[in-house]
């Protein structure tokens, strides 16, 4: 049980990189260390640089950015430990899971040194978000497996009748996530000074975003009234009531800060929402995906909500 | 565009908002006084589409017209959307619906208004 609490930092340190990754564009901050892997030409941490200007805010930019790669040591060393456990007590479906948890870690840090490399074009940029929140999907599918075999009838109903609204509403949420991607890419917030920006209709691009958002939206009502109508367990049908509330916040905070200029604070809270619906809509894919064989049907396994909260009711009635 | 007509939609949403967290708080689900509730808004909210199109159609101002009547649809859609879910999640998660919805009825007039002005709005 503890050791599931391993599989859960990791997917929450997939969601927080993205903030912190978010932090580091939004103060433009991106080239804070000029280069790649090293901070600076000759160091891998940052120096103080005699005849610096620290009035220029330079050095908040340094910390910035080489705070963002520490997380990211930190992130990785988190997916180590992933692999280990899911080699020593993992069952077998987990080991490959938490080995590509670890590659996409060192991949996204490669792709982040690109970045810093191509002088944070606006593509590789959006590239090392959309892996981020790919990653967030494969940290979730690894604790999945890494909570081992659960299995009820009710369960079974919630998988043949929401299964695919819960499908659509992943779907849609990354779709919605991908075309906010791109429009970032457009917008002000490159990362640093003289980027180049991708050259779209902003406007218009915002209200295609904004229409996937709400067919978002449309999937996990479908998806919360069918988990309802098959007495689905009660934390599967909170998750949808919880990705239904953070979808109907991101459409608040996107209308708030298109319509006041993009102020930093309020887009940092749009990424941490993108990061967290990402996750709560995959969680929900995962646990109502159908098994992929008859015979998986007997060792279906459970979600780790569910469980939390009937241990939690159990103990307050004991 | 704003009058009376949105001080009383906000209003009663956000007095439905209060009134719906005191059901969640005290883990109930769903009754007809809330069902009313909603169903006042959305009485009131059909009302503001009418008037808000006839506005529409009879102003001199440069407004977005298909932004504004999405609006004015959309929002209603909201309430009946949110009574659905939480009839059929007859739980504290489905009166956390309602709560929503009654949150997102004050954010849609005030994004409409900001249409109707072409401002920022209060949001």
């Amino acid at each position: 049980v503890t050791r599931v609490r391993v599989f859960t930092a990791a997917v929450v340190g997939q969601c927080l990189i993205v903030v912190t990754g978010g932090v580091v564009r939004l103060t433009s901050s991106g080239l804070g260390c000029p280069t790649w892997p090293r901070c600076t030409q000759d160091s891998f941490v940052p120096v103080a640089r005699p005849g610096a200007d620290s009035s220029s805010g330079a050095e908040v930019h340094v910390w910035i950015e080489f705070g963002n790669r520490l997380v990211a040591l930190a992130l990785g060393a988190v997916c180590v430990l992933c692999v280990v456990l899911a080699h020593r007590c993992g069952p077998p479906g987990a080991r490959s899971w938490a080995w590509l948890q670890l590659a996409g870690v060192v991949g996204q840090g490669v792709v982040g040194g690109v970045s810093v490399l191509a002088d944070l074009t606006p593509l590789v940029v959006a590239a090392h978000f959309v892996l981020s929140t790919a990653l967030i999907y494969v940290s979730l599918r690894l604790r999945h497996h890494m909570q081992g075999p659960r299995s009820s009838a009710t369960r079974a109903a919630a998988r043949a009748t929401s299964a695919r609204p819960a499908d659509a509403t992943l779907a849609a949420v990354v779709v919605t996530v991908g075309l906010g991607t791109l429009l970032t890419a457009a917008g002000p917030h490159s990362g640093g000074t003289d980027v180049d920006r991708l050259d779209l209709d902003v406007g218009a691009f915002a209200v295609v975003h904004g229409a996937a958002a709400l067919l978002a939206l449309a999937s996990v009502m479908l998806t919360g009234l069918a988990l309802a109508t098959a007495r689905a367990p009660s934390g599967v049908r909170r998750l949808a009531v919880v990705t239904f509330t953070l979808l109907c916040g991101q459409l608040t905070t996107g209308a708030v800060q298109y319509s006041t200029g993009l102020p930093i604070a309020v887009v940092a809270v749009h990424l941490l929402g993108a990061a967290v619906c990402v996750a709560c809509a995959a969680q929900l894919q995962i646990v109502t995906r159908a098994p992929r064989t008859p015979a998986a049907r007997g060792l279906l396994d459970g979600d780790g909500l569910t469980a939390g909260t009937r241990r939690r009711t159990s103990g307050t009635r004991a | 565009m704003i009058g009376w007509l949105q001080v009383i939609v906000v209003g009663l949403s956000l007095l439905l908002g209060v009134v719906v967290v005191v059901y969640v708080a005290r883990d109930r689900a769903a009754d007809v006084w809330l069902v009313g509730g909603f169903g006042v808004l959305e009485a009131l909210l059909l009302v503001q589409a009418g008037v808000g199109c006839i506005q529409l159609a009879t102003t001199g101002r440069d407004v977005d017209g298909l932004v504004f009547v999405g609006y004015l649809l959309g929002s209603l859609l909201v309430p009946p959307a949110a009574l659905v879910w939480s009839l059929a999640e007859r739980s504290r998660s489905g009166s956390a619906v309602l709560l929503v919805g009654a949150l997102t009825v004050p954010v849609l007039v005030s994004r409409l208004q900001a249409v109707w002005t072409a401002g920022p709005g209060v949001l």
